[in-house]
């Protein structure tokens, strides 16, 4: 057990520094100039800044250093919890993040509740009556959410929330504790849209992990020594159809941070997508960087997570160490 | 609850058929081996061959964009802007007065050309990888595989949205950065489709009688592929217009004033109160495009690959 925790600990690290390697790079090819963001000015404007003034500048920025020791000083302040300041306006990132964060946190959260809760019970029905009515109608569902971009589905909401309702959420950085109603508003749009696409995709995978466990021999045995059919699926079946389910939630989840950052924005959520889509735009380099990392770290956890809590509840998977 | 309802599910029973019912007949002329597979897909699928059609429409669309266009999609007219769909432009006009309906035809053709040629380079460049490692093994496969782990440790949009910062915007960015994020799902299917195929007999016959493993890979290894490929391939133009319509909404797609679909939907997301059928149109467009290509994938895995159903 503790040697497979530090097995999969011993693959993560490294995966986490080889990501971090990638989107630094990814980011210094870059061929524009990171003044502009920095400066705010237009390119014309740019070109007018004297050779001697660009060098000051850019050695200001720690711009004018190795690639390696940029780097190295990077990931010296983000081991520390800095990670360094905006290009935009000199905000310290790291506080930047905390910030703007919680509402992304919140959302996140949330949607996996609402997927968990809309796709479990919907997947289990689909199993039990397979080709009803109803496991026609989830099914199509599910296809259909796997089309539909996020974001459209919440820019319609947004819409449809102002035509018929004359209803707009709030768009301030509201924290729960503060005022929570207003917070939970501002939250529950996005955490929607993301867990119904995320639901169709949970329903899915139970049904199927289900039907195939209700052909196996020993529901055949339960059920032929009179144990009743609601027992059997919950005594029996369900919990080892929803070791599948845990195992897929990884994609769960990618799909929920990639989705996220489109849905909060279409939904002027000041949340970190609005923080990455304004730095993008800016090519604030220093916050597209922190932000890359903070998603693909959160991914990278999370994953790492579902890894150690399978293979707890699973003793097969230990027996195959 | 009766047995029936638990029994086994029939998609499990369906086997490949078609190459019992036909045998194979080298001498019978290509368009005619077409015609009839497609004609043996309708009857088998019809629902998949029902988006085969609503595909090739939407590629019709997108090629025979200037007819059917009514106006200039990048034409502005300011007397006649964010109209409502009326019968004079169906789907309306956006803030500069352009004609939405011709916006989202050729927004297709943006959007589709994207899809299409990332889709073929980044799957063509991931078969090759999963081929070459699964047969090789060793040291090239143990260091591609390692290189794809971490790029798929990257939620997929944020690799993409790097990516395109990268290289650049416009449309080239674009294309190369899907390409790169189709790269690991394919190698890794085609891969494990060459480790189970490496270690059989046939291709042990050949390499006794002293076959070169390039003609072992590409002669009796490379067409078990073939179907995965296509399968793939037809899933992932779904996957790239969703993450090319993502990107644009960002503001990291072509170049305005050209549209695409995802282009359209950012534009219309920019007012604070955004006119429904700005929304409406384009949304739709993706969704059944997405729809058509995910389906028509579907069935034609069910047809050619049913292995590979729990695979993706």
């Amino acid at each position: 057990m503790y040697k497979y925790i530090a097995r999969r600990l011993l693959i993560a690290i490294p995966t986490l520094f080889a990501v971090s390697l990638i989107i630094f790079l990814l980011l210094r090819v870059l061929p524009g100039d990171p003044l502009v963001s920095f400066l705010g000015l237009e390119l014309s404007q740019i070109q007018q800044i004297t050779a001697e003034q660009r060098a000051r500048l850019m050695a200001e920025l720690g711009l004018d250093r190795p690639w390696a020791v940029q780097y190295a000083i990077w990931m010296g302040g983000v081991l520390r919890g800095d990670m360094g300041e905006s290009f935009l306006r000199g905000d310290d990132i790291a506080s930047v993040i905390a910030q703007r964060g919680m509402l992304s946190a919140e959302i996140g959260l949330l949607g996996v509740v609402i997927a968990l809760l809309i796709g479990l019970p919907v997947g289990v029905i689909a199993a039990i009556k397979p080709n009803s009515v109803l496991d026609g109608i989830s099914s199509f569902l599910a296809v259909l959410f796997l089309a539909i971009p996020g974001f459209w589905l919440a820019l319609l909401i947004v819409v449809a929330g102002i035509g018929w309702f004359d209803y707009k959420a709030p768009i301030t950085n509201i924290p729960p504790w503060e005022n929570a109603w207003k917070n939970f508003q501002i939250v529950i749009g996005p955490a929607f849209v993301i867990g119904v696409g995320a639901a169709a995709f949970v329903a899915r995978i139970t049904r199927s992990s289900l039907l195939e466990v209700l052909n196996d021999d020993y529901i055949r045995t339960a059920r032929a020594k009179g144990l009743k059919d609601r027992l059997v699926l919950i005594r029996h079946a369900l919990p080892n159809a929803l070791l599948p389910v845990i195992t897929v939630s990884g994609l769960l989840l990618a799909f929920s941070l990639g989705g996220s950052i489109t849905v909060e924005i279409a939904f002027v959520v000041p949340g970190l997508g609005k923080t990455l889509q304004q730095a993008i735009t800016s090519r604030d380099l220093m916050m597209v960087q922190n932000l890359a990392l903070i998603y693909a770290g959160i991914f990278i956890i999370a994953n790492l997570l579902i890894d150690l809590t399978y293979q707890k509840i699973d003793p097969r998977i230990r027996i195959n160490e | 609850m009766n047995s029936n309802d638990m029994g086994l599910a029939p998609e499990k029973l369906a086997l490949p058929r078609q190459a019992l019912e036909q045998p194979f007949d080298p001498a019978t002329r290509f368009p005619e081996r077409m015609s009839r597979g497609l004609r043996r897909f309708a009857r088998q699928r019809p629902v998949a061959t029902f988006w085969l059609g609503v595909a090739v429409v939407m590629v019709l669309v997108a090629v025979l964009a200037p007819v059917i266009a009514p106006d200039n999609p990048n034409q502005p007219d300011f007397l006649n802007i964010q109209a409502p769909p009326s019968g004079e432009a169906w789907f309306g006009t956006d803030q500069m007065g352009r004609d939405t309906f011709s916006r989202a035809v050729y927004g297709g053709r943006v959007s589709l050309f994207i899809a299409i040629a990332s889709v073929s380079t980044g799957t063509a460049v991931g078969g090759i990888f999963g081929i070459l490692g699964g047969y090789l093994g060793g040291k090239f496969d143990l260091l591609t595989q390692r290189f794809l782990e971490v790029l798929m440790a990257i939620p997929t949009l944020v690799l993409a949205i790097l990516l395109v910062m990268g290289i650049g915007a416009g449309a080239p960015a674009v294309i190369i950065a899907i390409a790169i994020t189709r790269i690991p799902t394919t190698s890794r299917v085609l891969r494990a489709v060459v480790l189970s195929v490496r270690e059989s007999q046939y291709v042990d016959s050949a390499r006794s009688i002293g076959a070169s493993p390039l003609r072992i890979i590409f002669i009796h290894i490379a067409p078990h592929t073939f179907a995965p490929f296509i399968v793939i391939f037809t899933a992932s133009l779904g996957t790239a217009i969703l993450i090319e319509a993502s990107l644009a909404f960002l503001g990291l797609g072509v170049a305005p004033p050209t549209a695409s679909w995802g282009a359209m939907l950012g534009e219309a997301a920019v007012t604070l109160i955004p006119y429904w059928w700005l929304v409406a149109f384009p949304g739709l467009m993706i969704a059944i495009t997405v729809l058509a290509f995910n389906l028509l994938g579907d069935g034609l895995r069910d047809v050619l690959d049913p292995k590979t159903r729990d695979r993706l």
